[in-house]
């Protein structure tokens, strides 16, 4: 008997197709999901690419090749910006308390405005009107060869580093300061003084005597006609505003300043400038000549105390500072013989651009580049000084 | 009409329509099948061991040979081995020591006599209950014996094929048939009764 046969009964299995289940049928989404994966598996396959083939790592998402390009990229672009280019440092805190002392950035010591004020700075700012031509024709020569190289300053300055620029105009300063102390031995009378080209300040700072409307004009003009070494742009950005700046603007600018001077005291010719700037000095003394650019002061004594600060730490010192520097620039007096009772050390960037020593009602003036200048000060204005000084000093 | 295995031939050779034929033509079959396997219990995972089963057969198109055997045999095996695998983890499994013993003589003249007669609106309803009756017997069979019995009688597959495909010695084979039919025969007393008088 076969197996098959033996073993099969009729009777369940006829049980068996007429059951309640015979009818069940698989749920539709069992019947797509079947149908679908039976046609995916025979789907044909996209073509790997070539580069897969020929690198099969690249293929792997597991790997950060992405990554590593990508940092490999980022790394080239920044070497490439940063090429020539020196690597900024941490800026010194003489800088920030510079700026933060109300020095606009603008108005900061960048190469250009430095380097080239009647070229392109605004004739208001400090910076631009501080470094005044000096008379005489080698110093002009010297200062004009800065001023020259300043046109081409701005599309290299902007590639180079702040330090950099810093650098520039330190060096641009000192080479002019000096050349003013060395071409310059006997200070300019008042009245020209009064209208230097630093367009406002010689708005700014009147003589007593002059006519105002014809005292500035006329002035300006003259020095603008004896400078012929100036080049036309210099002069048509310089001389107009100071020709012609009205009077009733000029005064309107620094209304104090003309009130002073017309009630003051008769003044020595060469205080006449210092003296017709008000008491409590405000920043237009930056622009007189000779005053160099700082940061930091230190205050020595004779008895080696010492104090170190920075502009902004040195509050209403800096006016009465520079208002001696201006007056003992503008004198060609002997260096007192009588030892310093103070001794105040101007900064520029860590650089000691200058040495101001009172003694004894004198003051002595020191530049870096040498030309030293002796003078007799205001006593108001020593007072100033020593008062300043006294709230400065240590204890 | 192709035959099962050309049609799983063709479609292990990229033919999409040749898969769907074989489907439709054995969907049911292997849905009760894999039903009557899992038991009543294990009927919400029905349609889960159903699609796993043919997602198998999908998988092993490229190693079908329709030299070993018949794609039906091979196909409810793999459904049979599903449905094992899902008893297994379910933890319902249960072994048990099959001993020697004779089994019925079968009534295959009942067979013919059935097919001869035309069925009655109270033979079908007969049937109806004796098929419910089954699966409950079914249910209460140890899983390899419902699986002997099952592939036998549900597939055709004699029990030489039946060894053959799960691995087993025929003499394992046909006992567990045996028990099966014994037990089942046992369930079903009240039913074959009522029909050898008829017959």
């Amino acid at each position: 008997m076969s197996g098959t046969s033996h073993w099969r009964d009729a009777r369940l299995a006829r049980a068996l197709q007429e059951a309640p289940d015979a009818a069940l049928q698989p749920s539709p989404a069992a019947r797509r999901a079947i149908l679908q994966a039976a046609a995916r598996a025979v789907a044909p396959v996209a073509p790997v690419p070539w580069w897969r083939s020929a690198w099969p790592a690249a293929g792997q998402r597991s790997l950060p090749w992405n990554a590593a390009f990508a940092t490999v990229a980022l790394a080239t672009l920044v070497t490439v910006l940063w090429r020539e280019q020196e690597v900024p440092g941490a800026q010194p805190e003489a800088a920030s308390a510079a700026r933060s002392d109300g020095v606009s950035p603008a108005q900061g010591p960048t190469p250009a405005t430095a380097a080239a004020p009647s070229a392109v700075a605004p004739p208001a700012t400090p910076p631009a009107a501080a470094p005044a031509p000096a008379p005489a024709a080698t110093a002009k020569a010297k200062a004009e060869s800065a001023a020259g190289d300043a046109p081409a300053a701005p599309a290299t300055s902007q590639r180079r580093s702040e330090p950099a620029r810093l650098r520039e105009q330190l060096m641009a300063d000192r080479a002019q300061d000096l050349a003013r102390a060395a071409a310059d031995p006997v200070a300019p009378p008042a009245g020209e003084l009064a209208a230097v080209p630093p367009p406002v300040v010689a708005a700014a700072a009147p003589p007593a005597s002059a006519p105002p409307a014809a005292g500035a004009a006329p002035a300006a003009g003259s020095r603008a006609a004896a400078t012929p070494q100036r080049s036309e742009g210099a002069l048509s950005k310089s001389a107009p505003v100071a020709q012609g700046a009205p009077q009733a603007d000029a005064q309107r600018s620094v209304p104090d300043a003309a009130s002073t001077v017309a009630s003051a005291p008769p003044l020595a010719a060469s205080d006449a400038a210092t003296a017709a700037a008000p008491a409590p000095l405000a920043r237009e003394t930056l622009a007189e000549p000779g005053l160099p650019a700082w940061d930091a002061v230190r205050l020595e004594w004779p008895d080696g105390r010492r104090v170190d600060l920075t502009r902004a730490q040195a509050g209403r010192l800096a006016p009465p500072v520079e208002q001696l520097i201006a007056a003992a620039s503008r004198s060609d007096g002997p260096p007192s013989p009588a030892p310093a009772q103070l001794r105040v050390r101007l900064m520029q960037r860590g650089v000691a651009v200058g040495t101001l020593e009172v003694a004894q009602g004198a003051i002595t003036w020191t530049p870096a580049g040498g030309g030293t200048r002796s003078a007799h000060p205001d006593a108001a204005v020593l007072r100033s000084l020593f008062n300043e000084v006294q709230q400065l000093a240590p204890r | 009409m192709p035959p099962d295995e050309q049609l799983m031939l063709a479609y292990a050779g990229g033919d999409v329509s040749a898969f769907e034929l074989l489907y439709a033509r054995h969907e049911g079959a292997l849905y009760r099948f894999v039903r009557r396997l899992l038991g009543a219990p294990l009927a919400a995972q029905v349609d889960e061991v159903f699609q796993d089963t043919w997602l198998r057969i999908v998988a092993a198109r490229a190693s079908f040979t329709p030299q070993g055997a018949a794609w039906r045999t091979w196909a409810f095996t793999i459904a049979h081995n599903a449905a094992m695998d899902r008893l297994r983890t379910s933890g319902r499994e249960i072994t048990l020591g099959g001993g020697e013993d004779d089994g019925d003589d079968p009534l295959e003249w009942l067979a013919a006599q059935l097919d001869q007669r035309h069925p009655s609106s109270e033979d079908v309803a007969f049937w109806r209950a004796a098929g419910r009756q089954l699966l409950h017997c079914l249910d209460e069979l140890p899983h390899a014996q419902r699986a002997a019995f099952l592939l036998h009688h549900e597939n055709g597959a004699s029990v030489e094929d039946m060894a053959l495909r799960l691995g087993l010695g025929y003499e394992t084979a046909k006992s567990r048939l045996r028990y099966a039919l014994q037990k089942l025969r046992g369930c079903m007393k009240k039913y074959l009764e009522v029909m050898e008088p008829v017959a």
